[in-house]
């Protein structure tokens, strides 16, 4: 591990990735590998090997601001991915970034079949070449599917995606999935206490259309196990800023919905009674409620910031699938928004300091013809600060 | 807003903020947990002793001001709430002396303590004295005004941690004064070997005369005030008619009671912001809805359970390792308004615990099983199983499913609600819940199936795929089917059609008694021969239980045994009704 860990310290450094970042980026390795193929998601974790610190390493800094871009949606390997990639590559230059998170459909149409899938280049790697940054990724629906209709029946499918995090072969250091469901710290609030830390959510198992037949991913296998762990890791979780990233929608005004009522239109097709995400719903609120201050999550192929809801609390909602396709809205009034984009593929910068976040959202044109910065807003954190950080 | 206006009302009454944090109680003027001889906001502040109380007593020549009873309710392992009324003619802040003993001679008293009688409260006193030992009978009674209470028998409940083999519950609802006898009630009274009564709510009725009763019955027992109860003083009153009836004073006396209120105790139907028997001309119904439960908490034995929410009734109960108790309000605290149709039943934006309820409920599940109980009982009031005429697959995915509802007063009503709960239970892989129901005047025992009507879901030979059961009690009065002979149709008619559903009878008033057990949760049906006129005949019905991981009902021929040598019940009343002085 310690071997994987100084690759990628090498790695972040030839990268635009900050030093401040990488010292106190802690979980890097993403723990242990132990059972990385497992069926039942890897215990979650995500190793915060926070242990001894290298000979003549200066101690870490305090952070002051984190960068970060978010993708949803986009392995599809074609021209628009590559569009987007290229904008990515000019915000994160000029505005800065530490890193990307990856909020599913990492993959298209149906994942990956082997931690040596062709896929892993023509989906991720040929596309993000020009982006030397790790990608913190998750799990969606269609990286756990057997057919391109993304039904998320074969969710051991996933497992070869968090293979590819340890595997020596890969093409760059850039994939980060240490479990299917793990956590992830950044940067240092000072106090012992980490400036960011990022919950990610394994969705797909929790309301495939489909039901997938292997008992390692029924609720009671997995969906409640994984419900179990994450809520007592956000809830120990001491970090200053506490981000949460799913791939399906706790709320959306695309075609996919609402949790508790997801794919209205559709589910008289499904076979999975959970398709609707009643359960996925209480475990984002039991999990995340008044805890994160952001929401992250993909699966509808649009833009859009979503006003926080009472059941979640202060947390501002965003969906960011528009990083490889591009969908309309079904009700634009669903859920309101402070801002929303159909039809328009693109992404969101985030900078986060101690008391603010900053959010940018980027339409970028198919054609590789430009991007533009189509909203822009400062707000104060959303979960108060404890005094005691001050 | 409503905490600062509770603030401003209870210091009137001169409680201190001090005593309010400590008690958490409210405008029913407890009296503080441990006894506190200084009638609060008297500037006098002197002596030392319930002598001197005594000594201070107003005078008073009047008739036994106890005409209401006494009775114990919500039972922990130290606390027991302990009730009584002063009917004292012209009097106000009338001091009221409790004693608790761990013998009937009162040789061996544990507490002492006083409580205030005030027009505020409707002139309750509740008290809620801490005692030395947990699963421990203790006998109780009251003084004032030179008279002494009856003598009540209560029981705290086992330490959480404490193993215990063997607990006795009865299970009770749906009791209509002027619909019969409340026969059911003196047969509980002289269970002597039971640890509490649950009564799931319909205490009261709302009605007036010949709205809902038995004209015959009524003519006997006729309720007071003699129309339909819409404000505070009405509900008062209801309650003070219900509590002059014998048989139900007996059973309060011998027993602690753990309540929840139904529709009933507001008015009926009631959900949230209204109700089907309640309209404009009865005024506005957030202030009923205020005085149905106000006067709930002035006359029941509950205890408060947030100090700044004056409606939430919803609490848990711990009895050893062996059990823990959910009680739930299902009616007003989170119930979206009834629909009518199996679609708007299913919309996934309709609540019927609310969502504060839902997730305390979803923590409490989780907390009893970490804590290791054997058996996850919720105590609630509308049926959970589906109730249907023909259950066919019902997967949420297709909004047609389920068959044909008889009753969206019910889950039924709020088939998210349903999925929410079967489903944590099942996801949790949580074994050992039992549910148990009123509000419907009937017997019923059934499996909890998350899909009832779909093969690969569940067995309805074998009960497979069952994720608990359900215990449905009878009713202390209120009628189901008129005759025995429809009952049994219906019944043959039902049980086909529902393949979770193993026995019903929708004739006989009755009541359940919950045999607990390590190995098994076992409910004895006992129906009552009449209500029509006072009875002491009543036989074994059914027996259904759950054994331990089975998660669904098995028949059983036999009752189970009684505990050996149970606590002497307290004695009669009439060796204790000489006034003190």
């Amino acid at each position: 591990m310690s071997m994987n860990r100084r690759k990628f310290i090498r790695n972040l450094l030839v990268g635009s990735a900050t030093v401040p970042v990488i010292t106190a980026c802690g979980g890097g390795g993403g723990g242990d590998g132990a059972g990385s193929s497992a069926g039942n998601g890897n215990g979650g974790q995500g190793g915060t090997d926070t242990g001894t610190t290298d000979p003549g390493q200066t101690l870490p800094e305090r952070t002051e601001a984190l960068s970060f871009i978010v993708i949803g949606d986009m392995g599809t390997g074609t021209m628009g991915q590559y569009s987007v990639a290229a904008a990515m590559a000019k915000v994160a230059k000029v505005k800065g970034c530490d890193f990307v998170l990856g909020a599913g459909d990492n993959i298209y149409e149906d994942g990956v079949t082997s931690v040596d899938d062709p896929r892993f280049l023509d989906s991720f790697e040929y596309p993000y070449q020009n982006l030397d940054l790790p990608f913190y990724m998750c799990l969606g629906n269609h990286d756990c599917a057997s057919t391109i209709f993304g039904g998320g029946s074969d969710n051991q499918r996933g497992n070869h995606q968090v293979d590819y995090h340890y595997s020596t072969e890969r093409y760059s250091n850039k994939w980060r999935m240490p479990a299917r469901y793990y956590n992830q710290v950044f940067g240092d609030a000072g106090d012992d206490r980490p400036f960011l830390e990022l919950f990610v959510v394994d969705s797909n198992p929790l309301t495939s259309f489909y039901t997938d037949t292997d008992s390692n991913f029924t609720w009671q296998n997995y969906g409640y196990p994984q419900q179990s762990w994450m809520k007592k890791t956000v809830a120990d979780s001491r970090a200053h800023w506490k981000i949460a990233m799913s791939h399906v929608p706790y709320k959306s005004n695309g075609k996919h919905g609402n949790a508790g009522n997801l794919d209205p239109g559709m589910r008289w097709m499904f076979t999975n009674p959970d398709a609707d995400g009643l359960r996925y719903k209480a475990f984002m609120e039991e999990c995340f409620a008044d805890k994160a201050d952001l929401l992250f999550t993909g699966h509808d192929h649009s833009l859009q910031w979503i006003e926080p809801v009472e059941e979640m609390g202060p947390a501002h909602i965003i969906v960011s699938g528009a990083a490889g396709k591009t969908d309309d809205f079904d009700d634009a009034e669903r859920n309101p928004t402070v801002f929303q984009q159909e039809n328009a593929l693109g992404f969101v910068w985030v900078r986060l300091t101690e008391t603010e976040m900053q959010i940018e959202f980027y339409t970028v044109a198919e054609d590789g013809s430009g991007h533009q910065l189509a909203y822009s807003q400062t707000l104060d954190k959303p979960v108060a600060v404890e005094p005691a950080l001050a | 807003m409503k905490r600062r206006d509770f603030i401003i009302k209870s210091s009137a009454t001169g409680l201190s903020l001090g005593l309010l944090s400590a008690c958490g109680g409210g405008g029913s003027a407890e009296a503080p947990a441990l006894p506190d001889i200084n009638p609060p906001g008297n500037g006098n502040g002197s002596s030392g002793s319930i002598d001197s109380i005594r000594d201070r007593m107003p005078a008073y020549s009047g008739p036994d001001p106890f005409q209401h009873g006494i009775a114990s309710g919500d039972p922990l392992a130290y606390q027991v709430i302990l009730w009584t009324r002063i009917t004292a003619e012209g009097l106000d802040e009338i001091p009221v002396i409790v004693a608790v003993a761990r013998d009937t001679e009162f040789n061996d008293i544990v507490y002492e303590g006083v409580g205030y009688a005030r027009s505020q409260s409707d002139y309750t006193v509740k008290i809620d004295p801490l005692l030395p030992s947990p699963g421990t009978t203790y006998y109780y009674r009251f003084e004032t005004l030179g008279h002494y209470s009856a003598i009540g028998r209560t029981r705290t409940t086992p330490a959480p941690s404490e193993s215990v083999d063997h607990l006795r519950l009865a299970v009770m609802s749906c009791s209509n004064y002027p619909y019969g006898y409340f026969n059911a009630y003196r047969k509980v009274a002289f269970r002597a070997d039971l640890d509490a009564v649950l009564h799931l709510g319909d205490y009261i009725y709302e009605y007036g005369p010949g709205e809902y009763d038995d004209a015959a019955v009524a003519a006997d027992r006729p309720v007071d005030p003699p129309h339909e109860i819409v404000t505070l003083d009405d509900y008062r009153r209801r309650y003070a008619c219900y509590r002059q009836d014998g048989d139900l004073q007996e059973c309060h006396r011998q027993h602690p009671f753990i309540c929840v209120w139904d529709d009933h105790e507001i008015t009926n139907d009631a959900w949230m912001n209204g109700a089907e028997n309640h309209n404009d001309g009865e005024g506005d119904y957030g202030e009923r809805k205020r005085a149905a439960v106000r006067a709930y908490f002035e006359w029941m034995p509950i205890r408060r359970v947030a100090p700044d929410n004056e409606v939430r009734i919803y609490r848990h109960f711990e009895f050893g390792q062996l059990m823990s108790l959910m009680m739930l309000d299902t009616r007003i605290i989170g119930r979206d308004k009834q629909v009518s149709t199996s679609g708007e039943a299913r919309d996934p934006d309709r609540q019927l615990l609310g969502a504060p309820q839902q997730r305390w409920l979803f923590d409490q599940l989780d907390h009893s099983h970490s804590r290791g109980a054997r058996w996850h009982l919720i105590g609630q009031q509308v049926m959970i199983a589906p109730l249907t005429l023909g259950t066919l697959p019902d997967s949420p995915n297709w909004s047609l499913g389920g068959g044909a509802q008889l009753n969206f007063d019910q889950w039924d009503g709020y088939e998210t609600s349903r999925r929410a709960l079967l489903g944590r239970i099942e996801a949790k892989g949580l074994d050992n819940t039992v549910v148990l129901t009123g509000d419907i005047h009937s017997s019923w025992a059934m499996d909890l199936s998350i899909d009832p009507g779909n093969l690969s879901v569940y067995n309805p030979f074998t009960g497979e795929g069952s994720l608990a059961v359900e215990f449905v009690t009878p009713a202390v009065t209120s009628p189901a089917a008129p005759t025995k002979g429809l009952s049994d149709l219906a019944a043959l008619a039902l049980v086909p059609l529902n393949p979770h559903l193993k026995w019903v009878d929708l004739f006989h008033r009755g009541y359940i008694v919950l045999d607990i057990t390590p190995e098994h949760c076992k409910a004895d049906w006992f129906h009552l021969e009449t209500v029509s006129e006072p009875s002491n005949q009543e036989t074994f019905a059914r027996a259904y239980a759950t054994t331990d991981g089975a998660n669904r009902v098995k028949r059983l021929d036999t009752p189970s045994a009684p505990k050996q040598n149970p606590p002497l019940l307290a004695p009669a009343q009439q060796a204790v009704t000489e006034s003190a002085v």
